[in-house]
Formats: C-alpha cells, sequence, structure tokens
C-alpha cells in the first residue's frame, strides 16, 4: 500500500503519510532530523549516550503527537523544541548539570578523526581538543547550551530562544558572555 | 573605548549575521577601525571552526530502526484507530464506486455496440424458424419497411425481385425469380434470398396474405 519514497520526498507529504500510520514515511523523516536532534540533546545533555536516548525518545514523542502538530513552526524547530525539553528533564532528573561526566571529554577525543598520521598533530589536535572541553566544561550547562546549538547545530537565534523557551536577548546575552568566557579561557591559544 | 564596549555586544551576532543591516554596516565600519574588536572577532570565528571539527557525532547505525520497532510497539490510541478506520472504509467505497461505474459504462456501450446486431440476428432467426409459427397480414403502405419485416414470415410462394431497371409485374415493382417459385423449403429459399438476390426481393403469399420483404445488409 504505501508508496517508494524518494529521498527528497517532500515533507508535508512524508508527514501527511506518517500521520495516516505509515511507518516507513515516518523514518525517512527520522534519517532526515536525528543527527541534528541528537545535537541539540547533546548540546544540553553533554553525554552522548543519553543524547541519543533522548532523541530516540523525541522521535516516538513526536510520532505520538502527530496530529497536534500544526505546521505554525517547521517540523525540525518543533522536533528540536521536544528534543530540548526532554533533555532539560532529563538534566534536572538526573542532577547532571553540576559536572559532566569524566568519560566525555575521554570520549570525545578519542573519535576526533585525525586527518593525517601525523604523530605532531595529532599531538596537537588532541590537546587543543582537551582544552575546548576543559574550557566548555567551565561554563553553565545554559550558556553551554546556546553556545552549542548556535556553533555547532547552527541554529539561528530564533530557533534557540524557541527551543530553550527564552527570549531572543536573553539568547543574545547568553552567547556573548559564553564567547567572552571561552575566548578568556582560551586567550594563550590566540595566537595559534 | 565606549563604542568599542558597545560593539562588543555586537559581534557575537555580527558574525551570526543576526543584526539589522543598519547595525551590520555600523559594526563593519568600526571592525574596520578597530584591531582589538577586528582581534576578538577573528577569535570567535576561530572557536567556532574549532568547536565544530571537534564535535563528535555518535554513531547512528540502527537509530532509525530503533525508534520504528519502538514506535511500532506503542498501542494505537482509539481515535487514531477510528481515523484510519474511516479511511479505509472511505477508500473501499470509492473503489467499489469506481468499479461499479466502469462495470456499468462498458454495460452500456456493449449494448449500443450489440444491439444492431442482435435485432439483425433476431430477424434472421425468425425468418428461419418454421412456417408454422406465425404469420402476418399484408402491411400496409404507410408501415416503413423495417416495421413490415417484424411481422413477415417467410412463404413457399413465389418471391418477386426488383432489378435496378424496376421491372415488375409485382405490385411492389419486383420481378419473379424463377429459383424461388414454388417451393415448400422456407430455409432454402432464405438461404438463396442471401446467396443471390442482387437488390431487394419481394416475396408474396396471397393465399395468406403474407409479404417477405428481402432487403441485403449491404446494398452495392
Amino acid at each position: 500500500m504505501s508508496r517508494a519514497l524518494s529521498p527528497d520526498a517532500d515533507e508535508t507529504e512524508l508527514l501527511e503519510r506518517a500521520r495516516n500510520g505509515d511507518s516507513q514515511a515516518f523514518g525517512a523523516l527520522v534519517e532526515r532530523y536525528q543527527r541534528r536532534v541528537v545535537g541539540v540533546a547533546q548540546a544540553v545533555v553533554h553525554n552522548q549516550d543519553d543524547a541519543v536516548e533522548l532523541a530516540q525518545e523525541t522521535f516516538v514523542r513526536a510520532y505520538e503527537n502527530l496530529s497536534k502538530f500544526e505546521s505554525r513552526s517547521s517540523f525540525s524547530t518543533w522536533l528540536y523544541r521536544i528534543a530540548a525539553n526532554l533533555a532539560i528533564d532529563f538534566r534536572r532528573r538526573e542532577g547532571r548539570h553540576q559536572v559532566l561526566r569524566g568519560e566525555d571529554a575521554e570520549t570525545e577525543i578519542n573519535r576526533i578523526p585525525s586527518p593525517r598520521g601525523d604523530s605532531y598533530q595529532e599531538t596537537a589536535r588532541t590537546e587543543l581538543s582537551q582544552r575546548i572541553n576543559g574550557a566548555l566544561k567551565e561554563l553553565t550547562s545554559e550558556h553551554r547550551a546556546v553556545i552549542l546549538l548556535r556553533e555547532v547545530e547552527g541554529l539561528s537565534y530564533d530557533e534557540i530562544s524557541d527551543v530553550l523557551h527564552v527570549p531572543r536577548g536573553t539568547v543574545m546575552s547568553r552567547l556573548h558572555y559564553a564567547r567572552s568566557r571561552m575566548r578568556e579561557i582560551l586567550k594563550d591559544l590566540g595566537g595559534s | 573605548m565606549a563604542r568599542c564596549e558597545d560593539m562588543r555586544l555586537l559581534l557575537g551576532p555580527f558574525e551570526d549575521g543576526e543584526l539589522e543591516a543598519h547595525e551590520m554596516q555600523e559594526v563593519a565600519r568600526h571592525v574596520v577601525d578597530c584591531a582589538d574588536c577586528d582581534g576578538e572577532l577573528a577569535d570567535y570565528r576561530k572557536f567556532a571552526v574549532s568547536l565544530r571539527s571537534f564535535a563528535t557525532t555518535p554513531d547512528l547505525t540502527g537509530f532509525r530502526t530503533a525508534v520504528i520497532a519502538r514506535i511500532n510497539d506503542l498501542p494505537v490510541p482509539f481515535a487514531t484507530r477510528v481515523r484510519r478506520y474511516l479511511t479505509s472504509f472511505a477508500d473501499g467505497i470509492g473503489a467499489t464506486f469506481a468499479t461499479g461505474f466502469a462495470a456499468a459504462a462498458v454495460a452500456v456501450v456493449t449494448a449500443v455496440i450489440l444491439t444492431p446486431y442482435l435485432r439483425q440476428g433476431d430477424l434472421l432467426a425468425g425468418l428461419r424458424r418454421p412456417p408454422q409459427v406465425a404469420s402476418s397480414s399484408q402491411p400496409t403502405a404507410t408501415q416503413p419497411p423495417t416495421q413490415m419485416a417484424k411481422n413477415i414470415v417467410p412463404m413457399p410462394v413465389a418471391p418477386v425481385v426488383a432489378d435496378a431497371g424496376g421491372r415488375s409485374d409485382n405490385p411492389l415493382g419486383g420481378e419473379v425469380s424463377p429459383a424461388m417459385e414454388s417451393s415448400d423449403d422456407s430455409g432454402a429459399i432464405i438461404d438463396k434470398l442471401e446467396a443471390e438476390s442482387p437488390s431487394v426481393a419481394v416475396w408474396n403469399a396471397p393465399q395468406s396474405d403474407t409479404t417477405v420483404i428481402w432487403v441485403p445488409d449491404q446494398l452495392h
């Protein structure tokens, strides 16, 4: 009964089919947004495994509530909002907003791809990564979430405001503080 | 320096392209002349690039499958079940109507195409029927030929054939065909009419007030 889906299938059509129970259509939407949804969750909880679980939960909740999605915002923003809400709740529940898990920095460093086999460059890259992770740790979770959503996930100020339920002005001030703080912490890297 | 303090608040949004057009121009003009602000802007760019390059994406192989599996395990809400049922029912009704309409259309077209042949078949079947089945009175001059044909039963008495010249001693202008005189076999007469009559043939049986008018399908 379900027709084949092209990779560029129209989002409205996919949503309509998903509303009528076509799981293949919803699967196409999952495929399309999974990376960024994981990214949004990760920006808030700072742990990859938790972020992946939260992203799965995000898509399940989205599927359950598809009938309530009225296209006032884009589907992607709606998804990010669900993901951020779940992640914020998770962080409150787990009390993990004070400290990053120790394993996170290690895990991320181990996954950094090496552009070349050059050991000097690899060492320098690892060191830079550690410094950046350290600087991020010094930010509060609110500031960290805003700067990651902006710089890594590429969300606009309005999207961040929508996703995190804070005014646009708050997004701007948090970003300004986070950037200034990062600059201060990484001052000695300025010339490199 | 107060101007720099003001501008620094706008450097991030400037980098992100989130300022109004006139603010973008203002910051751009300031950065050209201010090395400190230009340096700060460069640092923002550098940190942004570093953050993006060090951001790690977890392996998402099987993510979609896991989500779909969870979705398939969900109980379907009553309202959704009702909506899906109604949708499929509506689809079914639509298909039924479409099929019925198509069948009716085919029946009508078939009837329109076949009716003339069926009438002709009835006529021939009637002509081939044994003579005892029916008889009819002499047709009136006002009746059209087809109407007359319906009432005609073949009789084994002297047919009259009207040729192209129109010579005939028959009241209807036909000429007696010797081959058709005094035959008791009406089927044989009809076969001969079919095989030999070049044009309209009239076959009279005065004793029973019966006339057969033979009209071939195609007159040449």
